[in-house]
């Protein structure tokens, strides 16, 4: 264990340094709090976070792929990858503890968000449901986390972390997207009520709503620990291949 | 040729592949049911040919020492995957969902469970039919709260029609109806007829009937289900002619418009009733005589207790001390009203005595209280009299109280003497607490009427402090839930037990206050913030550099 927070401590240690997650932590910022204001000053404007929140998924969408794409590729390319495979270190905990880095990271960026809350509860006479919001939060964190993984699944397959990103965007969308085969198979259908499971979006907005399902979370955690350990045996395939 | 083929078998496996996967995405079409098969098998004999064509190259392959380092993680790959497909398959079986709304939005009411109860014992065929955009706020909404109708109730089902897509299912509901359907809507259909294979027209169904509502949360659907069942709505008349309580809104606030409103979705018929004009028999399911003003004539009594003595229904809401006028009416139940005012210094609002609140342990139990008590929803009462619960006069008439106060309450007589900076205080010849405030009085078999004859005693609900449940006690204290207690003895009265419980809440609206400089917010959300995480970073980067 202590090797997997050492690497997560490293991981957060190099994302801080890192002039990449700055500008990807000021751009969504830029983004949402345009987004915000304009929501916010319309004229009937309610005190919901629900809609931004949304939307703020659907950034996090580009966000945590281009932030975990060099995770494993750039360490492929410049060969510290063998260094890494060469040490008393489990593939697992490389794998796991480049996720959990970048989870940090990326939780730090959803946190910043939370000064917009602050604003909304300020001008919300009448109060907040709170409820729903923390929902929200809970799930834009396991949307992050299932994002990340995939794009270290991604990053583990190829040295070239443009092609990794890439991918993971690709496959981020399909999975956003897959929902909507319900409506072409019909929702009786065995297959598109399949698809629409295997979907992100749904599992991701029922969030937003203030319902916590156990079978969304089942979902995201799934995606999860199915995209890292596919990563880790690619990783481990290294050694054979 | 056989060379050649194989040079292109790896390229034909994989299409045969994408084949056999691409059948189970293709719709159902008709007519053409093979077709899934058939691309199924192509596709299986496509990546069989591969090993057959070139089966050199595979002994190689399976030998190497990369096949079988391979041929293990591809095993453990699929073992693992399949372990967390299994379990989100057995998730999707057994789950827990935690609504963390206020007002609990996606989790029906203690009502709607109970009338869906009703509809599931009923057994009629119910389908909701919802005309709206497909992806739209309003439909994603929809779902999880039309999924607990379905779960509650197995005759329920469900689908969603896109009014711009779905042209063909709008036409088939224009069928069925005989009506065009809304642009946006919900139609609960009862018993829905089924289509004739060879006309594709709907066959008659004598127990069809159907409901439309415009909006889509709980209380809308549990309306028109409500509508759907009952084949003749019942019929409230509200007393007139004594300065009652109405049921439109006035400017004073006197009035019942919200219990009339609740009455409506509920499918109840609201009527006026004047005692005075009556001349054989009250043509109403229940009588509501809601804080008189003015006595009401001799005559005018003898028409409500006749009403009553022949199986009728009355709600009695006195307002202040003093109702002996109904002492006739009430006499065989026991039940008599005390010229006094209520004070509980114990459980009060706000610590005015003279505003008791009755909280859970003040429900005494009946099914007219059992969902209050449940909810823990407390009731402010104000200038009510209290009731005198004595020994009926007749066996077959029975008095339950329904709530009492605190033991610390009592009834004071001189309150209105009293001198406006003078304590009031207990005298040993006032009633002292618990007192009750609301009985319901029932009667169970036949009565001996005055010609002798046997007529059925019916159903008295008294509340005492009618004032409870106005309007403008409701925007005073913002104390919804008040009408409750009248709705559900309504319910009661009307034998409606299905009705009875705690209806949804409609969502409120929380609007945000303007901005007093929408410029300054913009800039401190879109560039300020920005800025300062900009900064950070720049700061960060810089001092490592």
């Amino acid at each position: 264990m202590s090797n997997l927070l050492t690497i997560t401590r490293r991981e957060i240690g190099a994302f801080f340094g890192s002039p990449v997650f700055w500008v990807l932590a000021t751009a969504f910022m830029v983004f949402s709090g345009f987004v915000f204001s304009i929501i916010i000053t319309r004229p009937g404007a309610q005190a919901d976070m629900l809609p931004l929140l949304g939307l703020y998924g659907t950034v996090l969408l580009f966000v945590a792929p281009l932030m975990s794409m060099r995770l494993l590729s750039e360490e492929q390319r410049s060969g510290t990858l063998e260094l890494l495979m060469t040490s008393p270190i489990d593939d697992w905990q490389v794998v796991w503890g480049k996720w959990l880095g970048a989870f940090v990271m990326l939780s730090v960026i959803v946190a910043l968000t939370l000064f917009h809350v602050a604003v909304m509860l300020r001008l919300a006479t009448e109060g907040m449901d709170l409820g729903p919001l923390a929902a929200s939060y809970l799930g834009l964190l396991l949307l992050g986390a299932a994002l990340l993984a995939i794009g270290v699944l991604t990053s583990s397959m190829t040295q070239n972390q443009v092609v990794a990103g890439f991918l993971a965007v690709m496959t981020v969308l399909i999975l956003w997207f897959l929902p909507l085969g319900k409506d072409l198979l019909g929702s009786e259908s065995a297959v598109g009520a399949t698809l629409a499971y295997m979907g992100l979006s749904d599992h991701y907005f029922n969030f937003g709503q203030g319902l916590i399902d156990s079978r969304d979370v089942l979902y995201m955690v799934s995606v999860v620990v199915g995209s890292l350990f596919l990563a880790t045996r690619i990783l481990e395939s290294r050694r054979w291949r | 040729m056989r060379e050649r083929i194989g040079a292109i078998a790896p390229y034909l496996a994989v299409f045969g592949l994408i084949l056999a996967v691409g059948s189970f995405l293709i719709p159902p079409v008709d007519g053409m049911t093979w077709l899934p098969t058939a691309l199924q098998a192509a596709g299986g004999a496509m990546i069989l040919a591969w090993p057959f064509l070139q089966p050199d190259v595979f002994r190689d392959m399976l030998g190497a020492r990369q096949a079988r380092f391979g041929g293990n993680a591809v095993l453990l790959t699929i073992a693992v995957l399949g372990v967390v497909g299994v379990i989100n398959y057995l998730g999707t079986l057994r789950y827990a969902r935690l609504d963390v709304t206020e007002g609990q939005r996606f989790s029906i009411s203690n009502q709607t469970r109970q009338i869906l109860d009703d509809l599931s014992d009923r057994g009629d065929d119910i389908r909701l039919t919802a005309i709206v955009t497909n992806g739209s706020s309003e439909a994603t909404d929809l779902v999880p709260l039309v999924e607990q109708y379905t779960g509650e109730a197995g005759n329920i089902s469900f689908d969603m029609v896109d009014p711009d897509l779905d042209r063909l299912q709008l036409l088939a509901i224009q069928q069925r109806t005989g009506d065009p359907p809304p642009r946006r809507g919900l139609l609960a259909e009862m018993n829905p007829p089924a289509i004739n294979p060879e006309t594709g027209e709907p066959e008659a169904s004598q127990d069809y009937r159907n409901e439309v509502v415009y909006s889509f949360d709980e209380q809308a659907i549990t309306e028109a289900l409500v509508k759907l069942t009952r084949t003749e709505p019942s019929v409230v008349g509200f007393v007139i002619g004594h300065g009652e309580m109405g049921t439109d809104p006035d400017s004073e606030g006197r009035s019942l418009s919200a219990v009339a409103q609740q009455l409506e979705r509920l499918s109840y018929q609201i009527e006026p009733v004047n005692l005075s004009t009556v001349t054989e028999t009250l043509d109403a399911d229940v009588l509501v005589v809601a804080g008189a003003q003015r006595s009401y004539t001799d005559a005018e009594l003898q028409a409500l207790q006749t009403y009553v003595e022949g199986g009728g229904a009355v709600l009695l809401l006195l307002d202040g001390q003093g109702e002996a006028r109904f002492d006739a009416l009430l006499a065989p139940s026991g039940v008599r009203v005390r010229d006094d005012d209520v004070l509980d210094p114990l459980r009060s609002y706000q610590g005015v005595a003279n505003l008791p609140v009755i909280a859970e342990d003040g429900y005494l139990f009946h099914e007219i209280t059992r969902d209050l008590e449940q909810e823990g929803l407390n009731l402010i009462f104000f200038n009510a009299a209290s009731l005198d619960v004595g020994d009926s006069l007749l066996e077959s008439v029975s008095a339950t109280p329904l709530l009492q106060t605190s033991e610390e309450a009592w009834g004071e007589t001189g309150l209105a003497t009293l001198a406006p900076d003078a304590q009031p205080s207990k005298d040993p010849d006032e009633a002292v607490g618990p007192l009750s405030l609301a009985v319901a009085i029932e009667g169970a078999d036949a009565v001996e009427g005055e010609g002798g004859g046997a007529s059925s005693y019916g159903r008295i609900v008294v509340i005492s402090g009618a004032e409870m449940a106005s309007d403008a006690f409701i925007e005073r204290f913002q104390w919804p839930y008040n009408p409750l207690l009248v709705l559900n003895s309504i319910n009661w009265l009307t034998q409606d037990e299905a009705l009875i419980g705690i209806p949804a809440v409609a969502q409120d609206e929380r609007p945000l206050e303007a901005p007093q400089n929408p410029w300054l917010l913009i800039l401190s959300t879109a560039l300020l913030m920005p800025a300062v995480v900009a900064g950070l970073g720049f700061y960060v980067f810089w001092s490592r550099r």
